[in-house]
């Protein structure tokens, strides 16, 4: 059963520059998706929607059912989604462990482990890591969440391909063994062929590619 | 994580901004504590000082107008109005006057059981009539008698003289001595024994003591000088009825006419309101009298409390416009730099009040400090910090009513400044917050 379901979504900043509009999908738990598309097509804006870090121009979104915006979109982003940005993903004054910790009671240190920090790193001052060391917190963050839904913008832009795939396989983990509805935006064919559903996002329109 | 564990984490993490925050807020409260009990005790001299001297006006008989006249005994005296009892009860109801004084200045002899009596000085042998005079003034209220205004006596036993007071007498505390009286004793005095005057009985109401030897300017006006020839010892004060009953050979003195009146007025910033409001009243005739404000010492001593007050205040309030600047300023650039932050904690849930909560309990934490601190450090030095203006240490305090009113003043101002910085990144949306980082 669908878990988000994206209905008649529209979004435009003015009149004259619709980002994307008609978009209807539905994404289901246990799968792992990933979105492609060239830099500006908007992304980034329809991972927003979905996690409730803006509200459409029109149409809607439902989890399991209910409007985001009836549930609220505070509660939404607290409860049923969890986030990998695209970049500056961590509080500067708190440490990897505590970076972790925000968004869950779970211990950090296992699942800082899992995603290949070192005893040491997990202590230091997140300003002292490395972009690929810094991406990694973030997404220990996400999975350390309890969340059913999984939302990442260009998880592995600042890694390198060995780290890049074993980040994938992680996530895909998580929607597989975890049962998480994971929603991944990357420019990379090869990462997006990892996915169960591959969309691309085209002059403001979403379509299954194959 | 807990709010409050957050809240910590920062102000330890980022102690440079917390360290400077609380540094300047402590100087800027511990400046504005001590000010303002240095202010205090500056207000609380001038109150006590406005007490003592009081400020007066006076109105006088004007010698100028109207002619002399001589009697059949050969005396002279001024033809034109005199200031009159009545005169001075209508002008003393006036709102404003605390009280007035009036007094006939002349000489006395004293007898105690039917003897004259010597000065506080003067030796018994050889004693008579002559030598037992004393400097004899005649007053409605002693109290407001210039020699207890301007602290040359003090009384230090029984009361004062007032209108209501009749045949009663007010003694040195010296003269008591050598001449062992006491309050409620009977004296009698007499103006000239030589000229038939009258004797009359009087009960000493009070006992008075020299406290300065200052000598009254005011003397040096007179035609004559009567007080050059007593020691201040051998001064002694009559209730006014006695005026009409010892002097009643003498036309122009006693008869309850008076030469000059002290007004005494409550808050010196009336005066000159005041003296208007007489000059107003119809049935005095002015061409008879003058009237003359005498608010000199009061002038002078509030010109330097206005100019210590002021550069007290705008000391105060520099330090208060540049500290709030200052905060402003690192308030508000360091909640911009956090904006990532806020993106994060957005992203993951929080609400925007929850946000700006950690932010406001940061700054309550720094600024809890920074008063405690201040409210112990300002009782330590405003004393010294008094004496800078002149003050006496012991009476600058530092006084709780104003702690809490500059705290709550100190905290609405900080929580403004918060808040104020978080709207521009606060009225975004989450989305906007986090690409534009
Ligand atoms: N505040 C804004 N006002 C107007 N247009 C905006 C604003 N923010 C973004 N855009 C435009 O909206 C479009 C979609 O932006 P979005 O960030 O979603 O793209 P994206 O697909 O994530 O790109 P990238 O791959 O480079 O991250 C872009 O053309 C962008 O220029
Ligand atoms: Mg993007």
């Amino acid at each position: 059963m669908s878990i988000l379901e994206v209905k008649d979504l529209e979004y435009a900043y003015s009149r004259d520059s619709i980002v994307f509009k008609n978009i209807n999908v539905n994404l289901e738990e246990g799968k792992m998706y990933a979105i492609l598309g060239h830099s500006g097509c908007g992304k980034t804006t329809f991972l927003s929607l979905l996690g409730g870090l803006d509200t459409p121009t029109k149409g809607e979104i439902l989890f399991n059912g209910e409007n985001i915006e009836n549930y609220g979109l505070a509660r939404h982003r607290k409860n049923n989604v969890s986030f990998i940005f695209q970049s500056y993903n961590l509080i500067d004054y708190l440490t990897p462990a505590e970076n972790v910790s925000i968004a869950s009671k779970l211990p950090p240190k296992p699942i800082l482990e899992k995603v290949g920090l070192k005893d040491e790193e997990i202590k230091r001052n997140v300003l002292k890591l490395s972009g690929g060391q810094q991406q990694r917190v973030a997404i220990a963050r996400a999975l350390a969440s309890e969340a059913p839904v999984l939302l990442a913008d260009e998880p592995t832009g600042n890694l390198d391909e060995e780290n890049a795939n074993s980040i994938i396989n992680i996530l895909k983990d998580c929607s597989h063994k975890m049962n998480k509805c994971v929603v991944i935006v990357t420019h990379s064919k090869d990462l997006a062929k990892q996915a169960d559903v591959i969309f691309r996002l085209w002059k403001g329109k979403l379509q299954i590619e194959n | 994580m807990g709010l409050l564990k957050r809240s910590f984490l920062y102000l330890f993490r980022k102690w440079k901004i917390s360290i400077l925050l609380l540094l300047i807020l402590f100087m800027v409260v511990t400046l504005t504590l001590s000010g303002i009990a240095v202010l205090n005790a500056e207000e609380q001299k001038t109150e006590e000082f406005k007490e003592a001297t009081g400020t007066s006006f006076s109105i006088e008989r004007n010698y100028g107008s109207g002619e002399m006249e001589t009697d059949e005994k050969g005396n002279t005296y001024l033809k034109s109005d005199a200031i009159t009892e009545d005169m001075i009860k209508e002008i003393g109801s006036i709102e404003g006057i605390s009280g007035y004084n009036a007094t006939v200045e002349s000489i006395a002899c004293v007898l105690k059981d039917g003897k004259y009596i010597p000065h506080s000085k003067d030796d018994l042998v050889g004693w008579d009539e002559v030598d037992s005079h004393t400097m004899s003034i005649t007053n409605i209220n002693s109290k407001y008698s210039n020699y207890f205004i301007s602290n040359i006596f003090e009384l230090v036993e029984g009361e004062h003289i007032t209108e209501d007071t009749e045949n009663s007498i007010i003694v040195s505390d010296a003269y008591a001595k050598k001449n062992n009286l006491k309050i409620g004793d009977t004296l009698t005095v007499v103006n000239d024994p030589q000229n038939d005057d009258p004797f009359v009985d009087v009960k000493i109401i009070g006992i008075f003591r020299v406290i300065t030897d200052a000598v009254d300017d005011s003397d040096g006006k007179k035609i004559y000088d009567l007080a050059a020839y007593f020691e201040y010892n051998d001064y002694v004060f009559l209730s006014n009825d006695l005026a009409n009953k010892l002097y009643v050979n003498y036309d122009d003195a006693g008869n309850g006419v008076f030469d000059v009146v002290d007004f005494y007025v409550s808050n010196p910033e009336n005066l000159d309101s005041i003296i208007q409001e007489v000059k107003s009243i119809k049935d005095i005739n002015w061409k008879n009298f003058n009237i003359y404000a005498d608010d000199e010492v009061y002038q002078n001593t509030e010109e330097s409390v206005d100019n210590s007050s002021t550069l007290i205040i705008s000391l105060i309030v520099i330090a208060i416009i540049v500290s709030i600047s200052i905060i402003n300023i690192i308030v508000f650039m360091s909640i911009k730099e956090r904006r990532r932050e806020i993106g994060i904690l957005l992203s993951i849930g929080k609400s925007k009040a929850i946000i700006m909560f950690q932010f406001i309990i940061e700054m309550m934490i720094i600024a809890g400090i920074a008063f405690t601190g201040s409210y112990f450090f300002s009782k330590l030095i405003a004393g010294n910090l008094g004496k800078a203006f002149g003050k006496v240490a012991e009476s600058v305090i530092i006084q709780n009513e104003q702690v809490m009113m500059v705290s709550v003043i100190g905290i609405s101002i900080l929580l403004a400044i918060v808040i104020l910085s978080c709207i521009p990144i606060m009225k975004r949306k989450p989305r906007i917050i986090l690409t534009k980082m």
